[in-house]
C-alpha cells in the first residue's frame, strides 16, 4: 500500500489504517525500538504506544516536513527514548541518597550547556553523511557497536576507531 | 568536559534536533549489505567484453568480491542468505581459476580444456544458483517481516538466466547492441526493484557481526589472485634443456670453418653452429647469402617534412635487436645439392617473456634430405649454452591472399629463452637436393617474439600466428619476415 493511502486510512480513523501500520512499518519501528529497549515486553508496549501515538498524530504530519517514514521513525525513536529515560530515571531515583535528588543545575551552566550544544549542533553539521549516520546510530538510535558493525560491515573495533576519531574532532570544534 | 559528560551532550544535542531523511534512508540494517549484492548481480550479468578481455575478466572478478562481501553479512538471517554466501565464494573461486588459467600458456590439459570450454555456463550457472538464493532469502526476509505479497522481481532475473543459458547453448551471439542495451537496462530495473522490495521488510534483517573487514577480504582476494598471476606470469615459458656449447675445436673442425669463412659465411653463425653442422659443409663451393637487421621493438611514428606542405609518416625503430641470416651453401653442383643454414642473433637484449616461435617456409622444403639440425644458443656469464628447440614440426603454412588460402611447406619452432642471458641465438640447418637448376628457390623465415610482458589471454607465439592478422595493431607480438631466393644456378 502506498503511504498517501495509509494517510488517508489513518487520518478517516479506520482500524484497518492501524493493522496496515504495523504491517508495514512494525519492522521499522521494531528496529528503532530494539536497541534503546532491550526488554522485549517493553518493545511490544513501546511498539503499541507508538502505533497509538501515530494514529492520534496523524493530523500534524505534513509531506513538507519529511517522509512519512522519517516522521514515523522520529516518533518511534523518541517514544522508546522516552520511556527508556523513564525508567533509568526511575533506577536512579530508587538508588540515590535522598539529598541528592532535588539537586536543581545551577543558571550559568545551563547557558554554558546551551552555548556548547549551539557549538556541537554546528560541528555536527560539517561532518560529512556518513559520519553523521554514525554518530546516529550511536547517539540517537543508540545501537550497540556489534551491531553498528554488523550493519556496516566493519570490524567493532573499526567501528570504535571511527567514532573516537569523530567525537575527537567535533570536540575539537567545540573548543574552538 | 570527560567523555561521559561530552556523550551526554552528544545525545541532548541529536534529540533535541529532528532527525532528516537523509539520516532515516541512510540507517538500516540492510542496505549496505545489499547495495553490494545488487552491484556484483549487474556486474556478473552483463557483459563487458567490449572493454577487452582482462578488463571484463577482472570486472566480473571484482562482482564476485562485492557478492562475498554482501551475502556475508547475511548469512546468519536465514539458509537462503547463507547458500547465496557459499555460492558467491565459489564463483569467485571460478573465476578465478578461469582468470589464471587464461594467464597460462598451459592449456592444453583436461583441466584447462575443462575451464575453457565450461568457463562460460560454471559462471553463468553460479550466478543462476545465487539469484534463486537471493530471491529466497528475500521472501524469507518478507516472510519474518509479515508482508504477504513477495518482489517478483527476482522471478523475472532467473528468467533473463534462463533465457541467457538457452542463447548460450544454441550459440545465439547476434544480438543487436540495441537489443543489449533494452537487456541491461531490464536487468538493471529487476535490481533496483529487488532492492527496492526490502525498503519495509528489509529492517527485520539481522546482520551477523564480521571477524574481518570487508577491506581485508577484498584486500586477500586481489593479493591472491595478483600472486598468482606474477607467479604464472614468471614461469609462462618453455622449461628449456639447456647445457654447456662445446663446438670441439679440432682441426678438421678449424679448417672447415676458414674454408667457410673465406666463402662469405659470418664468424657469428659459424659459433653458433654444431661440430656436425660445419662438416656437413666440407666440401662447399659456392654460397648465396641474405642478412639483415630487425627491430623486435614496435617503433614509433615519426612525421617528417619532405617539401613545403609535404610529409612522409613512418615508423622509426630505435633498435634493431635482432639479425637474420639466411645462408645457401652448394654442396655439389653435379647433384645440386645445397645445404641452407636460417641463423639469428641477438644484436641487444629485447626482452624474452613467454614464448618466441621461428618458422620457415616455402614449396621447395619439401625436398629435405635428411634430417632438420639446429639449436638454440644463449650466452650467460661467457659461457654458451645451447638447448634443442622446445617444439619442432613439419606441417603446412596457409596465408591469406586476396581473401583466398594458401598452402606451403613449412618448419614450425617454438622456444623460450632464458631471461638472464646476456644473448640469444639459433639456428635451423638442412640440405635440399633433387632441385631445378633453373628453379626459384625461396624459403622464407619468420621470427615472432612476444614483446610485452603480460599477454592475455596467454598464447605462444604459434598460438598468435594462426590468429595473425597484419591489419591488427593492437597485439602483443612483433613478427619479423626475412628470406631467401635464389636459383641454384647462381650464386659464387
Amino acid at each position: 500500500m502506498k503511504d498517501s493511502e495509509l494517510i488517508e486510512l489513518l487520518l478517516n480513523k479506520q482500524q484497518e489504517g492501524l493493522d496496515v501500520l504495523i504491517k508495514e512499518y512494525g519492522s521499522l519501528m521494531r528496529y528503532i525500538i530494539k536497541p534503546i529497549l532491550p526488554d522485549y515486553r517493553e518493545q511490544e508496549e513501546c511498539l503499541a504506544d507508538v502505533a497509538y501515538r501515530i494514529w492520534e498524530k496523524i493530523n500534524t504530519y505534513h509531506s513538507g516536513k519529511g517522509n512519512f517514514n522519517t516522521w514515523i521513525s522520529a516518533i518511534t525513536r523518541n517514544a522508546a527514548y522516552n520511556r527508556a529515560r523513564d525508567n533509568r530515571k526511575k533506577d536512579e531515583y530508587e538508588e540515590m541518597p535522598e539529598d541528592l535528588i532535588s539537586k536543581d543545575n545551577n543558571p550559568e551552566d545551563e547557558i554554558l550547556k546551551k552555548e556548547r550544544m549551539q557549538m556541537l549542533h554546528n560541528a555536527m553539521s560539517e561532518l560529512s553523511v556518513k559520519d553523521r549516520q554514525l554518530i546516529y546510530r550511536k547517539y540517537y538510535y543508540m545501537q550497540s557497536t556489534e551491531q553498528i558493525a554488523a550493519e556496516l560491515g566493519l570490524t567493532e573495533r573499526a567501528v570504535e576507531g571511527r567514532l573516537y576519531r569523530i567525537k575527537k574532532r567535533l570536540r575539537g570544534k567545540c573548543h574552538e | 568536559m570527560n567523555d561521559k559528560e561530552f556523550d551526554n551532550l552528544l545525545e541532548s544535542e541529536i534529540s533535541e534536533n529532528s532527525i532528516d531523511n537523509e539520516m532515516v534512508k541512510g540507517i538500516t540494517p540492510w542496505r549496505r549489505n545489499m547495495e553490494y549484492v545488487v552491484v556484483g548481480l549487474f556486474f556478473s550479468m552483463v557483459s563487458f567484453s567490449d572493454v577487452g578481455k582482462i578488463m571484463s575478466h577482472l570486472i566480473m572478478f571484482f562482482a564476485g568480491i562485492m557478492l562475498i562481501v554482501g551475502f556475508r553479512g547475511l548469512q546468519k538471517e536465514n539458509k537462503w542468505f547463507f547458500a547465496g554466501y557459499i555460492g558467491s565464494i565459489i564463483k569467485l573461486i571460478i573465476y578465478t581459476v578461469i582468470i589464471i588459467n587464461e594467464a597460462t600458456i598451459w592449456k592444453d590439459n583436461f583441466l584447462s580444456r575443462l575451464i575453457f570450454e565450461n568457463g562460460f555456463y560454471l559462471n553463468i550457472l553460479s550466478a543462476l544458483v545465487i539469484t534463486v538464493c537471493l530471491w529466497r532469502s528475500i521472501r524469507a526476509v518478507e516472510k519474518k517481516a509479515q508482508v504477504t505479497k513477495g518482489s517478483k522481481s527476482p522471478v523475472v532475473l532467473i528468467a533473463w538466466y534462463l533465457v541467457a543459458i538457452i542463447m548460450a547453448i544454441y550459440n545465439v551471439t547476434s544480438m543487436w547492441v540495441i537489443g543489449f542495451m533494452i537487456t541491461y537496462v531490464a536487468v538493471f530495473v529487476c535490481l533496483i526493484k529487488v532492492y527496492k522490495s526490502l525498503d519495509k521488510a528489509g529492517y527485520a534483517i539481522e546482520p551477523c557481526v564480521i571477524k574481518v573487514s570487508n577491506k581485508f577480504i577484498v584486500a586477500g582476494a586481489v593479493i591472491v589472485l595478483s600472486i598468482s598471476l606474477v607467479w604464472v606470469y614468471s614461469n609462462n615459458m618453455y622449461t628449456m634443456d639447456w647445457s654447456e656449447f662445446n663446438q670441439g675445436e679440432t682441426t678438421e673442425v678449424n679448417e672447415v670453418r676458414e674454408h667457410l669463412a673465406s666463402l662469405g659465411v659470418p664468424e657469428m653463425v659459424l659459433n653458433d653452429m654444431t661440430k656436425d653442422d660445419i662438416l656437413a659443409c666440407t666440401d662447399a663451393i659456392k654460397i648465396i647469402i641474405e642478412e639483415e637487421d630487425f627491430p623486435l621493438n614496435e617503433g614509433y611514428e615519426v612525421e617528417e617534412e619532405v617539401a613545403p606542405n609535404s610529409y612522409k609518416i613512418y615508423t622509426k625503430y630505435d633498435a634493431y635487436e635482432i639479425h637474420m641470416t639466411s645462408i645457401a651453401l652448394c654442396l655439389n653442383e653435379s647433384e645440386n645439392r645445397w645445404k641452407m643454414i636460417h641463423h639469428f642473433r641477438t644484436n641487444e637484449d629485447p626482452g624474452f617473456y613467454c614464448t618466441e616461435a621461428f618458422i620457415l617456409s616455402g614449396d621447395e622444403l619439401a625436398r629435405i634430405d635428411g634430417e632438420i639440425t639446429g639449436h638454440l644458443v644463449c650466452d650467460i656469464d661467457g659461457k654458451t649454452y645451447v638447448a634443442p628447440y622446445y617444439s619442432m614440426k613439419r606441417d603446412a603454412y596457409y596465408f591469406n591472399i586476396m581473401g583466398s588460402y594458401m598452402g606451403q611447406n613449412a618448419i614450425y619452432t617454438e622456444f623460450s629463452f632464458d631471461r638472464k642471458a646476456d644473448g640469444y641465438g639459433g639456428y635451423i640447418s638442412y640440405e635440399l637436393a633433387g632441385n631445378d637448376p633453373e628453379i626459384l628457390i625461396t624459403v622464407q623465415t619468420e621470427f615472432l617474439h612476444q614483446n610485452d610482458r603480460v599477454n592475455f589471454p596467454a598464447k605462444t607465439m604459434l598460438d598468435m600466428l594462426e590468429n595473425y592478422s597484419m591489419f591488427n595493431k593492437d597485439r602483443d607480438y612483433v613478427k619479423t619476415y626475412h628470406g631467401i631466393q635464389f636459383r641454384p644456378s647462381e650464386g659464387k
